[in-house]
């Protein structure tokens, strides 16, 4: 799978947003403040905007995903058993990789947005996409939910996955860094190049880069390493 | 047209206009072909298909049942397309800082707090629908009766908890009814052609009883 986007440029009233760069095999982090346009980055990738200007190609015939922030706008179960049948896939695995154990018959207005947000990712997880685009995944979870998608997110990929975030407390192992900056995607480059260049980096990430460490990736574990490094 | 006491006029005005007779829809589809960017100031034009197509189909039955369809038809589409170019051309804050010129900071401020919050979750909803058929489409759920209605459910859900933590937050923050706002409106000259043509229009409505 490849997505390539060339001379990109979206309208609405007075916002402007433009786009260039190509999207290849492996894990990528878009990062940018709220309402910088990560997510009608997402949707233009996912062919479900189209620009005012340029193109947007994709190279590859398998499946493509995007999970959208709101867990709500996905589901079309009453309970979770329906939800996670609407899925095509078997209870039990999913349930434990969402911590629900014990919910299959709970109404889906019934549980809250964190719980509902943890059985849209385990089920989005669950099946084996192509091309999948994660539009604010971190939304809704707590702690220990972000860093358990975190570790889930850092296994290296079968396929290509974009990570759309403004997060900032746990972030995942990527491939390559890109930012919207000023209404302008901008492609940082492989990871390890890319963190000196990255203009909003989390505050454990800065701070380290501020003590001298040099990570060889973003998540949480590479910057202590890294740190580690710069200590011994 | 930038003053929001004249959006409002006109679209309080007109589709009551365009309702009572023929002559007042005609007098009220000029104004929106004069005054309004026409089809480029509409937001969501899939939804007002969706208004015209229960339109039409409301029509067929009044023309075959009673009479009076095709008029119905018309009254109904200018009043259809009134409402979309307010939907549009509405600004955020307006229908507060109208309401208080026009009722004061104690009913004027809670009618215009009602409408601000009613007319931003109208917003939020559409926006939900419009999110939920990209999802559907990724997720390739057909869209059926039994799979629309517990995610219409859900939806709706929603909305009212988020208007239940709207209203707790407005109480936390000493909210109890009324508030201090100084609107400040702009009257432009290019507006008062609009602003006459609403006289117009109901001056017509009322001479021509069609």
């Amino acid at each position: 799978m490849r997505v390539s986007l060339q001379g990109v440029e979206v309208r609405r009233g007075e916002w402007t947003l433009t786009a260039d760069g190509i999207f290849t095999q492996g894990r990528h982090l878009v990062t940018g403040p709220v309402g910088s346009g990560k997510s009608t980055v997402a949707l233009l990738i996912a062919g479900m905007v189209t620009p005012d200007r340029g193109t947007v190609a994709r190279e590859g015939e398998g499946p493509i995903f995007l999970s959208l922030p709101f867990p709500e706008h996905h589901s079309t179960g009453a309970t979770v058993r329906e939800e996670i049948a609407s899925w095509g896939l078997a209870p039990d695995p999913v349930l434990s990789g969402a911590g629900l154990a014990g919910k299959l018959p709970e109404e889906l207005h019934r549980c809250s947005r964190g719980e509902l947000k943890r059985l849209h990712l385990a089920c989005v997880l669950a099946r084996r996409w192509d091309l999948l685009l994660l539009d604010e995944p971190y939304t809704a979870l707590d702690c220990p939910a972000r860093e358990a998608l975190s570790a889930r997110l850092s296994a290296p990929p079968a396929a290509m996955t974009v990570i759309f975030t403004h997060a900032r407390e746990s972030l995942p192992r990527v491939d390559r860094l890109w930012e919207i900056r000023e209404g302008r995607l901008v492609d940082l480059g492989p990871v390890r190049e890319a963190i000196p260049l990255w203009s909003s980096p989390p505050a454990y990430l800065r701070s380290a880069l501020d003590q001298g460490a040099v990570p060889e990736n973003i998540s949480v574990q590479d910057v202590r390493e890294a740190l580690c490094r710069t200590d011994g | 047209m930038q003053d929001g006491r004249l959006k409002i006029l006109s679209a309080t005005v007109l589709p009551v206009v365009a309702f009572l007779t023929l002559a007042g829809a005609v007098a009220a589809l000029a104004w929106w072909l004069l005054f309004t960017p026409r089809h480029r100031g509409i937001r969501n034009p899939r939804a007002v298909l969706f208004f015209l197509a229960i339109l039409c189909a409301t029509a067929v039955v009044v023309e075959i049942t009673a009479g009076g369809g095709l008029p119905y038809l018309f009254r109904m589409t200018v009043v259809v397309l009134l409402a979309a170019w307010y939907h549009g051309a509405r600004r955020s804050g307006e229908l507060l800082e109208v309401a208080v010129a026009l009722f004061g900071t104690r009913a004027g401020f809670d009618l215009g707090l009602t409408a601000e919050m009613s007319a931003r979750s109208l917003d939020l909803l559409l926006r939900d629908l419009e999110m939920m058929q990209f999802a559907w489409r990724m997720k390739g759920t057909p869209r059926r009766l039994e799979t629309l209605s517990p995610a219409l459910a859900l939806l709706l859900h929603t909305q009212l908890q988020q208007s239940g933590e709207q209203a707790s937050l407005l109480a936390l923050r000493g909210y109890t009814g009324g508030g201090s706002l100084c609107p400040a409106f702009a009257f432009p000259r290019r507006d008062l052609p609009a602003a006459c043509s609403v006289v117009l229009a109901v001056a017509i409505a009322l001479a021509i009883p069609l």
